[in-house]
């Protein structure tokens, strides 16, 4: 079987782009060499999901072994299942269509070959992180795609603000590293192997162990949630997503909506079986995911940005997905994850063309004239309508599956996640409202090429048909993920019958109540926009509340950020030079100095006085040795 | 063949055909030459060498002042082979750079890196105690001097400081050394490992040596030393402190302290510990508010020469066999891509600095769009110390947090924060330097040329070997590290 070559290539191809396209980046054909790696890259990926993914069970290749001393082993090599094959398609095709868009869209830029490589590694080390067979290889592409993402943030450097996005984005996932430091820490101790084949069915070994009457699997599970937190930004480590959007668009629609931020969700995932056993930690993920939902949703209606409400949307939507981890329902959060990828990409890319269409103007009240643009127009808004969830678009499927279980659950999770569906409806009516009706001024817009375009209805094109086309595969799915959640299976059969379920949506509480909000929004912002405008003005203070995430941004930029260098001065001045080098070090050699006085005295070249010395000291000696 | 005394002469000879010769013929050539010469006896030494066995080889012993018995005595082991080869590897980079700057006095400052590297390889391979005195005392004059003659305008302040405090710190070791060996009646370290001691003379005996370990590692409070010396040295000089100098330290520790002085070592391992840790944490904070470049480098240094300790001490509290030979092999592995991260970032700093003669970060304002080349391999490195994986600086790390973790969990939480406290300091200074529009010193620089990417490409291509592969180093440290292991941990109250 070549499938172990297949997958060398599929993860090696796009290195070797990254790498030839920074060493030759005054070459001109830079960019379209990495654009050849990457299209292999997604060939090999697809052909490997054909031919791996329905067998029915995991494929561990061996590579090498990194470190290995006595019984500990720390190995590299690949885990294919249909997860980890899942998501191999998922990120080398957004990866494709965002270097193709980026084409156009850096075409002016004098950097684009290091702007490419960039790109080229972050495929590289998110394939790394999704194909891994253990949680040290994972670590090798978590933090390679924090890097990436450092990277790429920060990419126009003569800026301020992307600069100081770019650290902040790092600093902040590095806390959610260090959560899988210790998980890792933590895991070896008890397991000794960091495998998943090893650990995985394992999980029960570890509900014995006990520390000071805490369970061990939950300090392991808290701190894998940790990592992910920090990687799906959820809250209260959501405060460097909003920031990256001062990257390049297209690396927000890769990086920052489809593929690096649910890595956190595909983390979670890929433990479910330990999650299952830590009550305590699955609670924690279910609140934490259903507050990210809720108050960053909220957040998504008043941000002015065209990219940070569509960064907000995603906060949101990740909140979803997570918080439905934590009622045990993987599958469906894996199911968004692929729908979302499809429709937020396309969102993003989008907003990307309307960037460059109006002359890269990012306020929405600013914005104009976009109303005529008919392919950002028509993709922006099956965008936003697939993410509203209408029937029959890939965001219907995936959120009614995640509502229709969370209904099977328990009462409130599904209020709350109505009350996510109501936000998302929302914050998207207000989006397309600002964006094509506010300013239908017709202004000068500069076209936009194909290989923007291209991209753009591809994605549309995922965005409409990609739910409907992965209700098959969900079964293929839950095979990698199955924790023996009955509801679950149940969820999945109804799913599978189509026609069914539309019908069942269609006079649901959820469907309703959405459909029923966007009336009311367009009705507001079609006859009476006044309302909102006094509504903005009466709650001024709440509204600034809202739009600095809640003080948590200020908390951490003013407080945290300042108490530190405040704290780094003290230790700096107080204790390492005052303290320790002027009163320790050269305190104790000004004390020498001055002891040295009296001895210098005494040391004083004189021959006959050392002679009388001598003479001294043997006459005492022979003393008492008598 | 005497591979080892070879080794030792070849860096001798050399700095004196340096400065015997280097008026007539290029005196970078003779010194390259040198360690060509060296690197050459170096692979002969190889080929003779079982890397599966941990224990010495190749030994030389002659008889050096036989009424005290003390003997001229070498050898070598997996352990000592890997930190020669970072030696001649670091040698090489530092005479390769003196292609690229020009100093006063050529001559002697070619044949005091020559001289030095003798001296240091002399420590990785002594096993005599007064011997290892020797050399560890003789390496102290070329860097004195490498200071106090090349160094920036605080440098007799720095060199004096420099001198003293380590000097101060080896009496005291020669001191333990002297009472050891009239205990043993021999020098050798070999024997020295077999003479019972009580608990009371270990314990005073190891305080003795590690004032010498401590203050060249240099331990958290006996670090203060190290940024004043950082900052004034020339790059070159900075390079071998940073990389060499400080790895005899933990040398020490691991060949003398704790096989001799197993039982002090256990007593005094908590206080190890928690002096690392707050090098770790402590330093790490300190790191952030500095101004000066190489202050700031200086003190990450420290930082992560607390893992090596670390690494080393929890031996003490590690469960099993496994799990102390994780730790420690972090420990060595810590020091070897110590040298590259912080030993990289000095010398790349200095290629900058020989163009601009600034130190202070907040001059420097968009050198990436001045110099994009040199700024890609300076992030390397800046990732490589702020330990990301698949470069030199992860492995170390990982591994000593992964030790702690299992061994004190808590201990290895607060380790654990370097990782947020090392990305904080050094990417804020990548961002002041490296981000932004040029400023006026920045405007005036060039790229690096094609010599000094050759020299920064090929410390790259070592960190990321380091990185990706590190098995092929570990399976050299792993036979030595076992045995010192066994030596560390096996009481000698009971005998």
């Amino acid at each position: 079987m070549l499938v172990n070559e297949m997958a060398l290539i599929c993860l090696l191809s796009p290195l070797l782009g990254a790498v030839a396209a920074r060493f030759y980046c005054h070459w001109a054909y830079a960019r379209w060499l990495t654009i050849v790696t990457i299209t292999v890259s997604w060939l090999f990926a697809c052909a490997l999901f054909r031919d791996v993914a329905f067998i029915g069970k995991a494929v561990d290749l061996y590579q090498f072994s990194w470190v290995d001393i006595g019984r500990y082993h720390f190995e590299v090599g690949f885990l294919l299942d249909s997860l980890s094959l899942m998501m191999m398609v998922i990120v080398t095709s957004v990866s494709l269509l965002v270097h193709v868009y980026s084409l156009g869209y850096m075409q002016e830029d004098a950097n684009q070959s290091t702007y490419f490589s960039y790109v080229s590694f972050f495929t590289f080390a998110m394939l790394i992180l999704v194909m891994a067979n253990n949680l040290l290889f994972v670590f090798f592409g978590w933090e390679g795609v924090g890097l990436a993402s450092y990277l790429l943030i920060g990419f126009w450097q003569t800026k301020a603000y992307p600069a100081r996005a770019s650290i902040k984005a790092f600093v902040v996932n590095r806390v959610g590293d260090m959560g899988l430091i210790i998980a890792m820490g933590l895991i070896l101790l008890q397991l000794g192997d960091l495998e998943y084949a090893n650990i995985l069915g394992r999980g029960s070994q570890l509900l014995g162990v006990v520390w000071h009457g805490w369970r061990w699997i939950d300090f392991i599970c808290l701190g894998l949630f940790v990592g992910a937190m920090g990687k799906s930004a959820q809250m209260p480590l959501q405060i460097w997503l909003p920031d990256s959007m001062a990257g390049p668009t297209p690396i927000s629609a890769l990086i920052h909506a489809a593929t690096m931020v649910t890595a956190g969700v595909y983390l979670v995932c890929r433990f479910a079986p330990w999650f299952e056993l830590s009550p305590i930690t699955l609670s924690i993920v279910l609140w934490v995911g259903f507050s990210t939902m809720i108050l960053m949703g909220i957040v998504a209606l008043v941000a002015n940005d065209i990219k940070k409400v569509i960064a907000y949307s995603t906060l949101s939507q990740l909140g979803m997905m997570v918080g439905i981890c934590g009622l045990s329902g993987y599958v469906f959060s894996l199911y968004h994850l692929a729908t979302h990828a499809a429709f937020k990409a396309l969102l993003f890319l989008s907003a990307g063309a309307v960037i460059i269409a109006s002359n890269h103007e990012q306020d929405l009240r600013k914005i104009s004239g976009m109303a005529n643009h008919r392919t950002i127009h028509l993709s922006m808004f099956i965008g936003l309508l697939s993410m509203i969830a209408v029937p029959p678009l890939s965001g219907f499927f995936s959120k009614d599956a995640m509502l229709m279980f969370s209904a099977k659950q328990s009462l409130w999770p599904y209020v709350v996640m109505v009350g996510g569906a109501v936000l998302t409806a929302l914050y998207s009516t207000r989006l397309y409202y600002l964006l094509f009706w506010q300013n239908r001024a017709i202004n000068k817009t500069v076209p936009v090429g194909y290989s923007i375009c291209w991209p753009l209805w591809i994605l549309s094109a995922a965005s409409i048909y990609l739910g409907y086309a992965m209700v098959p595969y969900l079964e293929v799915l839950l095979r990698s993920v199955d924790v023996g959640n009955q509801i679950t299976v149940l969820v999945i059969k109804d799913i599978q019958d189509v026609a069914g379920f539309i019908d069942h949506a269609l006079t649901s509480l959820p469907l309703t109540l959405t459909l029923f909000s966007v009336t009311v929004l367009t009705y507001v912002y079609w006859k009476k926009p006044s309302v909102l405008d006094r509504l903005i003005k009466r709650l001024a203070w709440g509204y600034d509340f809202i739009a600095s995430q809640y003080g948590l941004n200020a908390l951490f930029e003013r407080y945290m950020v300042t108490g530190y260098q405040r704290l780094s001065i003290y230790c700096s001045e107080i204790v390492d030079s005052g303290l320790i080098d002027q009163r320790l070090v050269m305190g104790v050699s000004a004390q020498v100095k001055k002891a040295s006085g009296p001895l210098a005295r005494i040391a004083n070249g004189k021959l006959y006085h050392y002679i009388l010395v001598m003479l001294v000291a043997l006459v005492l000696i022979l003393l008492g040795l008598v | 063949m005497m591979y080892l005394s070879l080794l030792i002469a070849s860096g001798l000879l050399g700095g004196l055909g340096v400065m015997a010769l280097g008026s007539r013929i290029n005196c970078r050539h003779i010194a390259s030459g040198t360690v060509l010469i060296s690197l050459w006896v170096f692979y002969g030494l190889t080929q003779q060498m079982v890397f599966s066995d941990g224990g010495i080889q190749l030994m030389e012993s002659l008889p050096w002042i036989p009424y005290f018995n003390v003997r001229y005595m070498l050898g070598i082991d997996g352990l000592s082979w890997a930190l020669v080869g970072l030696t001649l590897l670091i040698n090489c980079i530092v005479i390769a750079g003196s292609y690229l700057v020009n100093y006063t006095r050529m001559r002697l400052y070619l044949a005091l890196f020559l001289l030095m590297q003798s001296m240091v390889i002399g420590v990785f391979l002594a096993y005599d105690a007064i011997l290892f005195y020797m050399f560890w005392e003789g390496m102290l004059i070329p860097m004195y001097l490498c200071i106090g003659v090349w160094g920036s305008s605080q440098r007799s302040y720095a060199a004096m400081k420099f001198f003293l405090y380590t000097f101060l710190g080896s009496v005291l070791m020669l001191v333990g050394f002297i009472y050891l060996g009239i205990q043993a009646q021999s020098f050798s370290f070999l024997q020295m490992a077999s003479v019972p001691l009580s608990l009371f003379e270990q314990q005073w005996l190891f305080l003795a040596l590690l004032a010498a370990f401590a203050v060249k590692i240099p331990m958290f409070p006996f670090h203060t030393w190290l940024p004043d010396a950082h900052t004034e040295a020339p790059a070159s000089g900075s390079v071998i402190l940073a990389a060499l100098m400080l790895k005899v330290g933990a040398y020490g520790l691991i060949r003398v302290s704790m096989p001799i002085l197993p039982d002090a070592s256990a007593y005094f391992a908590p206080l190890m510990i928690g002096l690392s840790l707050i090098a770790i944490v402590y330093v790490g904070i300190v790191a952030f508010s500095q101004q000066d470049m190489k202050r700031l480098i200086a003190y990450s240094s420290v930082a992560h020469m607390g893992f090596v300790t670390l690494g080393l001490f929890l031996i003490y509290r590690a469960g099993d066999a496994d799990m102390a030979s994780l730790g420690m092999t972090g420990a060595v592995v810590q020091m070897i891509s110590h040298a590259f991260g912080s030993g990289a970032l000095f010398c790349a700093f200095g290629l900058l600095y020989h163009q601009c003669h600034e130190r202070s970060i907040i001059k420097f304002s968009g050198l990436g769009t001045k110099m994009p080349w040199f700024s890609m391999f300076f992030l390397l490195f800046v990732l490589s110390t702020i330990g990301v994986p698949l470069t030199a600086g992860f492995v170390g790390e990982y591994l000593v947090i992964m030790t702690a973790l299992q061994t004190m969990p808590l201990v290895g939480l607060c380790a654990a924060i370097t990782l947020v406290l090392s990305a904080a300091y050094l990417l804020t200074m990548y961002k002041q330097a490296f981000f932004g529009m040029p400023s006026d010193i920045v405007e005036k620089v060039r790229d690096i040329h094609r010599g000094e990417v050759t020299l920064l490409l090929f410390i790259s291509l070592v960190v990321l070997a380091l990185g990706i592969y590190p098995q092929g180093l570990i399976q050299v440290l792993y036979p030595p590290i076992t045995q010192l292991l066994d030596a560390a941990v096996s009481s000698k109250l009971l005998v």
